[in-house]
């Protein structure tokens, strides 16, 4: 399917800015028509071009011919419908601005690292994810002591006391998130979050026009022992967050946490990539589509870090020699 | 480049203050830093060569060495040379260290003492080196008084006396002229004297940590926890039990440590029979 204007026919796009369907052409708002009748995945729906690269799991993309935003209706729909969204917050400006106020100290990038021609190449990706609710049950057993010291003429006193701790909790966990997507590392994705799921809304496709997106590789019960390991490491936490004032804590065995899936969730979530190539080697930026918080490893030139390590030392010594002449005079 | 300058701008200005205010103030000392003598009953000679060990020349240019140092330290700078027995001269009978000593010090002291010597006063600031030749009896000894005293720890004495024993066997004017040279450095530098080596291994970790906290480059903080997707309010603990099951009390005895202070100049310091306060070191060699 493509969101074409009503009035000027050009390709209507969600903006992230105003929220709302905007044309860029004739600066329409609202002003979309969806059309569907695509004769393959493999043409755009727009001028016809054949886009031979569209991967396995591809659910919108950009034909590489007109630029036009095309989604493709089979992997939006039945199945593989999305029941939530979380609608781009960051603009691609927003996100450049974003980037660069992060790195702009980062003396040992290379200099084209945030040049506009470089940033713009960056694509605005909706990654399939799933979010599981669980019902947790936890029970902590173990043994603690608590010191308390105190001098009493010239003797120091050490009283130990051992106490035995037992904590039994329930919680309840909304949509713990783990990406559906092969292509995302894991985890940058963990790293992403959390998204604020106040702005989780029903799906709806026009939030996909003018973004890249994919739908889930594999399903929810293929994804969900990740879910279930980072629910039980919470729970582990909340448990022991509760036990305090203790040294040298031992746990018995029979302590444990069982789960119960309550309800799932697949879900489109916003995220940034940024690609930048150096001597070779791909550096990746994932910045939260919602939040702007940047993941990503900025590439440096070693010399040049060495080269400013051997003047930070010479520096130093110098401005510690010239004190220490200045000493010598008093 | 244009980026490396503007990196290290602040600390290339600050290095460039420093340096200037550094070099401002020596020129200013060395124009400015001339103590006017104000003790005129000891002027003229200060080499005393009695165990002629030194040429007339060597003389001469001892003494003009002295001369320009003593307006810079404002101290009085005597060399004396004897060949003779200070043993005998003060009716000592058993050649010990401790009697060789004594002897030595008594008699630098007392030629302080009986010529008047002192830069801003008689049996003020100044120092005397006294060299022994006579057979026996060789060594030296330095008498400190007034403001070389209080400088002088016995560290310090030791390191003017083995400045001198490292020269005096193949030239004595050497020695003697080090000598000079070790109580100008000395009485003009200022007591804090860092050891270069500090800023040096100062210097070496301030690259090491910034040259290690660049290399490594991290993707992201973590920005979840605990309680990120747990529902409002859902956390309850049904349980919460905490139960004494034993306590024991042990003791052990209890003495806080204490520490102590130090003080460096006045190094073997004393009274000398002309009721002047010396201080001063020698030995044999």
């Amino acid at each position: 399917m493509i969101f074409k204007c009503k009035n000027c026919g050009g390709n209507v796009v969600y903006d992230p800015e105003i929220q709302k369907m905007h044309c860029p052409y004739c600066d329409g708002v609202d002003s979309e028509e969806k059309k569907t009748e695509q004769q393959s995945i493999y043409n755009c729906i727009n001028c016809g071009g054949v886009i031979s690269n569209i991967g396995e799991f591809t659910s919108a993309s950009r034909c590489p011919y007109c630029g036009d935003y095309i989604i493709f209706d089979e992997r939006v729909t039945g199945a593989y419908k999305p029941n939530r969204i979380v609608p781009f917050v960051y603009s691609k400006e927003l996100t450049k601005k974003k980037l660069r106020e992060k790195f702009k100290s980062c003396v040992f990038a290379p200099g084209d690292f945030l040049s506009e021609v470089k940033l713009d190449t960056m694509t605005g990706l909706y990654v399939p994810f799933w979010m599981y609710d669980y019902h947790v049950q936890g029970r902590y057993d173990g043994e603690g002591s608590k010191i308390r010291k105190w001098v009493s003429g010239n003797r120091e006193y050490t009283e130990t006391s051992v106490y035995h701790i037992v904590r039994e909790m329930e919680v309840d966990f909304d949509k713990m998130p783990v990406d559906a997507s092969d292509a995302m590392p894991d985890n940058i994705m963990d790293l992403m979050e959390p998204y604020n799921y106040g702005q989780l809304v029903d799906f709806k496709e026009e939030y996909m026009s003018g973004f890249f997106a994919e739908r889930y590789n594999q399903d929810d019960m293929a994804m969900e022992p990740r879910a279930v390991g980072k629910a039980k490491s919470d729970a582990e936490l909340l448990l022991r967050n509760s036990i305090s004032g203790y040294v040298g804590l031992k746990s018995s065995l029979n302590n444990q946490v069982t789960l119960a899936r309550t309800q799932t969730n697949y879900a489109l979530l916003p995220v940034w990539v940024y690609n930048y190539k150096y001597k070779g080697e791909d550096f990746t930026f994932h910045v939260n589509g919602q939040t702007g918080k940047i993941v990503g490893r900025v590439p440096l030139s070693k010399a040049k870090v060495w080269g400013y390590g051997a003047t930070v030392f010479a520096s130093v010594f110098a401005l510690l020699m010239l004190v220490r002449q200045l000493l010598l005079f008093f | 480049m244009k980026q490396y300058f503007s990196y290290f701008k602040f600390l290339f200005i600050t290095i460039l203050v420093m340096a200037l205010l550094t070099g401002g103030i020596g020129v200013v000392r060395s124009l400015t830093e001339k103590y006017i003598r104000k003790n005129n009953a000891a002027e003229g000679e200060r080499v005393f060569d009695y165990a002629d060990v030194l040429t007339a020349a060597e003389e001469k240019k001892l003494a003009e060495q002295i001369a320009k140092r003593e307006q810079q330290t404002g101290c009085d700078i005597v060399i004396v040379t004897i060949d003779q027995s200070v043993l005998e001269f003060y009716g000592y009978e058993a050649n010990t260290d401790s009697n060789w000593s004594r002897a030595m010090r008594d008699f630098a002291d007392d030629f302080y003492d009986e010529n008047g010597f002192g830069y801003n006063r008689v049996h003020g600031d100044g120092v005397l080196l006294l060299d022994n030749w006579y057979e026996g009896e060789k060594g030296s000894w330095l008498s400190t008084c007034g403001r070389v005293l209080e400088r002088y720890s016995n560290s310090m004495i030791d390191a003017v006396l083995d400045d001198v024993y490292d020269r005096v066997e193949k030239s004595p004017y050497k020695a003697y002229s080090a000598y000079i040279e070790d109580i100008y450095r000395d009485m003009t530098r200022g007591r804090i004297n860092i050891n270069p080596l500090i800023p040096l291994g100062v210097a070496a970790v301030a690259a090491v940590i910034f040259i290690v906290s660049h290399m490594k480059t991290k993707e992201g903080e973590k920005t979840t926890g605990a309680t990120t997707y747990v529902q409002n309010g859902s956390v309850q603990f049904t349980v919460m039990r905490d139960e004494l099951i034993n306590k024991h009390v042990t003791s052990v005895a209890y003495n806080p440590s204490s520490g102590s202070g130090g003080h460096s100049g006045g190094g073997g310091r004393h009274v000398s029979s002309g009721g002047v306060s010396h201080g001063g070191g020698g030995r044999r060699r």
